[in-house]
């Protein structure tokens, strides 16, 4: 009989627990979906009045390097970084770091570009891997094109070699692979300057799913759908990720994750904190946790930029190996910078950081997936010790598919209205389809990629970055 | 059919009415005439309705854009002759940003001059995009816009709304820019940035004496600007100005200066150069300023050819890394890590100047005491020592001083010197041996004594302009007994009347002797109303003061000996320590010293006067 109550007070215990976890979050997501449509609204008449090409010419225009590291990226290399050249704004300069590559992604440069080594003075690098040489073009077409040739060192490295080397006034990480849309850097510099009051540290944007668009020349001609499934999927995932969440963190000035593949930084600050942290491999949210804490606790006004537009197009895995090594990675660099800045649960000092954002991460991006595994468990082993209250956990569930989905449909109604990337009815009757199946096709993936993460984080199992087959933008059609 | 569908039948209806409206010419044919002449009536007759107002005002604010020349004329003619303007003024009072940011474009796209000045209004409104907006009309609506913002703007201008003005400006046609030095004094910092911006972009180079000074603004980013300019300009005349502060400069702002050196410098500035070279510890300093000597002196400090000689002459302690090129000349760059502070603890020069002055006193502390112990006497600030040592002369101390320490004395005074060390850069120029510091501390001096006498000159003209200033000062530079009052400066911010009433009612149970010269000057200069009150408020004081004195004074005989005015012992905090530290006595003429921050315990008391008897 006492074990009967104790056992009976336990499931009650764990109900309410995942009762108040569900209500949080749906609160939160609601929340969210206003937050972020307040500030696309915002920034849509905000940006009515700007004529950005004029702005283009000015010999004012601050300066800007774009580091774009590169490992083993041979196949799509060239064309890459002609969509880089390529951009329209007049103060820029694009160095490619060469991590090392062990196939032949520094002689393509090379050739395709007619880079010669120069002598150049380096900055002492206290992080980074020994480099090998500088290059720059003899042909005047490309000067703005730096490559670096350095010793492998990561991610990281590879990005603190640029910051340092840089000298430009701001510097934008970016993936070399992605393709960045002409007017990129105009509405990045838009979003450096146009605050008076604050100090803008750190401006970062939409990344786009760039499978199956048709591309040319470094131009991204044709918006498609992707054809493949799991693609398709993210495309939905990122669609939700960034129009709604990121932007309504934007719209509260705690965003805390700027993404690695679209990222523009004040170098002055990012130099001041020492740069990307090498022992991460997630380096681009810890690098922004660092920044904030910085200028927090100087007590400097600032703020971190979100521009909604899409100015940057990615590739993302088709592969169901590669993507989950990918969430993989992102599920261990999120446990890291947590680790790392645990002095920030609920710091009342560090005000809506310490108190809304930091804990949100922890709940509901670390600890969400583990509950959901767990839970995934105990309803097999309810199931099977026959207490599963059928009623109640069918009405539970159709409650947390239909939000999912609604939150789903809201974001690519937003995404159809307000951007208009997809506009062919088949397009967005087929992200409709995503949006109903994904909760029980791809979500458990996400699940299972973040339980793994976890894992090897836990019993400290050995894994790097992975690595990304790419199909190269040019093929990609 | 619903208010949108409507409106859009209306819209494809008139369109291609205006446009022939538009296109029509006195020379065509008769027929047309009539045409015109009935169409123009029959657009004035629905005129009265309110949504064929409004569809027809967004029909030609779409069409001027699309249109030129002599049609775009005729067509902002019709705009403003069928007065749809009223529509876009009635947007500016809406209470939607969005609403009466659009109101301001349509009226400036629309060229409606009349609203220069109530849209000029909104350049102080609330809300920034609001401002924004305005800030851009107001420059496309009159050339004399320019000068309207820099004039009115209470709020900062970022850095992107001032590319868009210098955009907008550069579409006026015949635009005449006014001299924009006028601004460099301005309150607003955003605007100062903003002319020296503007100068640069008009090739204004007519202030090289206010743009030099800028150099010593308390913002970086204004520092760095008049640098910018500086350099842009070829102002040779600040490179000895610039030699003078650089060692008080935060990092980014040195770097800009060893920029400025780099273009405009001669052989003449190489042992600066080679100076700071000498003494620069932050590595990208260093670094700027061997990019620079390179500069002017080609291949002397990042040699590219004889480099194996060049490599051999390197101290040995410090470790070499050599990147090869394709030609296999070999460059050099050397760890700088193990004697460089690591970045990450490099802090962001904060823009609180008590902060600057108290990193300078410790800094001081920490550089001088060292080298300053071994040769100096000390007076002792221990609380517990009551032995103190006599101090000797400064000229006896001065002489004691190695020449690195004599120097860093010369930068204390030239950064935070002030009248006060006059007497002693007099005795330094005077005993000094080195020519160079010699010199420098004749420079200084006759700064300093040009300061003070622009000063006194400032306050000659107050006092011949104004009744009011001559209470000021007296000949001694001191506040007049009646502003000793703490109800001075309250009084002088009172709205009215009544305000001031209350302040001397307040006064009447805390008043002492030093409001009573305040009240007896109230009682001339104020207006009759107040007189019964401020008299009423003496008496009472005086009764109160009077019955005081009456008093036994039982605590006098115990209490410490009357404390010194507190200009009598001000001392100029900065030089505190080092007055301290090389025994100076603080000279009795001092300025009105009121630091506005708290001063830490020990500097606290050690500025407070002790009892003589614990001394």
């Amino acid at each position: 009989m006492f074990n009967a109550i104790s056992f009976d007070g336990i499931l009650d215990y764990i109900n309410i627990i995942f009762l108040v976890f569900t209500t949080v979050l749906f609160s939160m997501f609601t929340l969210m979906g206003y937050l972020s449509t307040r500030n696309s609204i915002h920034y849509k008449n905000k940006n009515s009045f700007v004529d950005l090409s004029k702005v283009m010419a000015s010999p004012l225009a601050p300066s800007i390097t774009i580091i774009a590291p590169a490992y083993n990226e041979g196949m799509t290399i060239v064309e890459n970084i002609r969509s880089l050249l390529s951009l329209r704004y007049v103060n820029y300069e694009v160095m490619v770091v060469n991590d090392g590559s062990k196939d032949d992604t520094l002689e393509k440069m090379i050739k395709a570009y007619d880079l010669e080594k120069i002598n150049f003075k380096v900055a002492p690098n206290h992080k980074s891997k020994p480099i090998r040489g500088v290059y720059k073009s003899k042909i005047a077409a490309f000067n703005k094109l730096t490559v670096i040739d350095k010793e492998n060192g990561g991610k990281s490295d590879a990005l603190n070699t640029g910051v340092q080397l840089s000298t430009a006034r701001y510097v934008g990480c970016i993936d070399v692979d992605c393709l960045l849309l002409p007017d990129a850097l105009l509405h990045v510099v838009k979003s450096f300057l146009q605050r008076s009051e604050k100090r803008v540290i750190a401006v970062g944007g939409v990344i786009r799913v760039a499978n199956s668009c048709r591309i040319s020349g470094g131009q991204l001609e044709e918006i498609n759908l992707p054809k493949n499934w799991l693609a398709k999927f993210q495309l939905l995932e990122y669609t939700r990720s960034f129009l709604l969440g990121r932007m309504a963190w934007g719209r509260i000035d705690s965003l805390l994750i700027i993404s690695g593949a679209f990222g523009f930084f004040d170098r002055e600050i990012a130099n001041a904190i020492g740069g990307y942290d090498t022992g991460t491999v997630g380096e681009d949210m810890e690098i922004v946790f660092r920044m904030r804490r910085y200028m927090h606790e100087r007590n400097l006004p600032y703020t971190v930029e979100y521009i909604p537009d899409p100015l940057c197009w990615t590739e993302v895995p088709e592969d169901l190996n590669v993507f989950v090594k990918q969430r993989d990675r992102w599920s261990r660099g999120n446990i890291e910078t947590l680790k790392k800045h645990k002095d920030m649960f609920l710091n009342p000092k560090l005000g809506r950081l310490g108190l809304l954002s930091y804990p949100y991460w922890f709940f509901y991006e670390w600890m969400a997936p583990l509950l959901e595994f767990f839970g995934f468990f105990s309803i097999l082993l309810f199931w099977y010790l026959e207490i599963l209250n059928w009623q109640f956990f069918l009405a539970i569930t159709m409650c947390v598919y239909t939000y999912s989905v609604m939150f789903s449909l809201y974001a690519i109604l937003w995404d159809t209205l307000s951007y208009k990337q997809y506009t062919k009815p088949k397009d967005i009757l087929t992200l409709v389809f995503c949006a109903l199946i994904e909760p029980v096709v791809f979500h458990p993936i996400v699940v299972w990629s973040s339980v793994k993460g976890n894992y090897k984080k836990l019993f400290k199992v050995q894994s790097g970055w992975g690595s990304m087959t790419r199909k190269g933008f040019s093929k990609a059609a | 059919m619903n208010l949108k569908k409507k409106r859009e039948a209306l819209r494809e209806e008139l369109a291609p009415v205006i446009s022939n409206f538009l296109f029509h010419t006195n020379e065509d044919p008769v027929n047309e005439q009539k045409e015109y002449i009935k169409l123009k009536i029959a657009i004035r007759e629905k005129l009265r309705y309110p949504e064929f107002r409004k569809t027809l005002g967004e029909i030609l604010y779409d069409l001027q854009k699309d249109v030129s020349g002599e049609v775009r004329e005729r067509l902002l003619i019709l705009y403003r002759e069928l007065e749809l303007h009223h529509h876009s003024l009635e947007r500016l009072n809406s209470w939607r940003w969005e609403v009466v940011s659009k109101g301001i474009r349509e009226l400036t796209e629309m060229e409606v001059e009349e609203t220069f000045l109530l849209i000029a209004k909104k350049i102080n409104h609330r809300l920034a995009v609001v401002r924004r907006q305005a800030e851009l009309a107001t420059v496309k609506l009159s050339p004399k816009g320019i000068n309207k913002i820099l004039d009115t703007a209470k709020y900062p201008i970022s850095e992107w709304q001032q590319l868009k003005i210098i955009e907008a400006l550069g579409t006026i046609e015949n635009f005449e820019p006014p001299r924009f030095k006028s601004w460099l004094l301005s309150p607003n910092n955003d605007v100062v940035l903003f002319a020296l911006r503007l100068m640069r972009h008009y090739n204004q180079n007519d202030a090289e004496t206010a743009i030099i000074e800028l150099v010593k603004h308390k913002e970086d980013i204004i520092k760095k600007e008049a640098l910018e300019c500086i350099k842009y300009f070829g102002f040779t005349r600040s490179l000895s100005s610039l030699k003078q502060i650089f060692s008080g400069l935060s990092n980014g702002v040195k770097i800009e200066v060893l920029n400025v050196f780099g273009e405009l410098g001669t052989d003449a500035d190489l042992p600066f150069l080679y100076h700071i070279k000498g003494i620069e510890q932050e590595y990208f300093v260093h670094s700027k300023v061997l990019a620079t000597i390179n500069l002017i002196l080609p291949d002397s400090e990042l040699p590219t050819s004889d480099i194996e000689k060049f490599k051999s002459e390197l101290p040995k302690n410090l470790e070499e890394v050599t990147v090869k090129g394709d030609d296999e000349e070999i460059y050099n760059f050397v760890e700088w890590s193990k004697s460089i502070t690591p970045t990450k603890e490099t802090p962001i020069e904060t823009e609180d100047v008590t902060d600057d002055i108290a990193s300078s006193v410790s800094e001081l502390d920490k550089e001088t005491s060292d080298t300053l112990d071994e040769h100096l006497s000390l007076v002792s600030t221990s609380e517990n020592d009551n032995t103190a040592v006599q101090p000797k002369s400064f000229e006896d101390n001065y002489s004691n001083l190695d020449l690195d320490s004599r120097e860093k004395l010369l930068d204390s005074i030239e950064d935070f010197g002030d009248s006060r060390e006059q007497e002693h850069l007099e005795v330094i120029v005077e005993k000094e041996e080195n020519s160079e510091l010699r010199f420098r501390a004749f420079h200084i001096l006759k700064r300093l004594q040009d300061f003070k006498n622009r000063v006194n000159s400032n306050d000659v003209e107050e006092k011949a302009s104004e009744e009011e200033e001559s209470f000021n000062a007296n000949e001694e530079g001191f506040l007049h007994e009646s502003m000793h009052s703490i109800f001075y400066r309250l009084f002088q911010k009172a709205a009215d009347d009544n305000a001031k009433k209350i302040l001397l009612v307040e006064m009447q149970p805390v008043g002492d002797e030093k409001e009573i010269p305040f009240l007896k000057r109230l009682l001339r200069t104020e207006a009759k109303t107040l007189h019964s009150t401020v008299k009423e408020t003496l008496s009472i004081i005086e009764k109160r003061l009077d019955y005081e004195k009456d008093e036994p004074k039982i605590e006098e005989e115990h209490s410490p000996a009357k404390e010194p005015s507190a200009n009598e012992n001000r001392i100029s905090l900065e030089m505190f320590s080092l007055y301290e530290e090389i025994g100076i006595s603080p000279a009795q003429d001092t300025l009105d010293f009121e630091p506005d921050f708290e001063l830490s315990g020990t500097i606290a008391e050690r500025i407070e006067p002790k009892n003589p008897k614990d001394v």
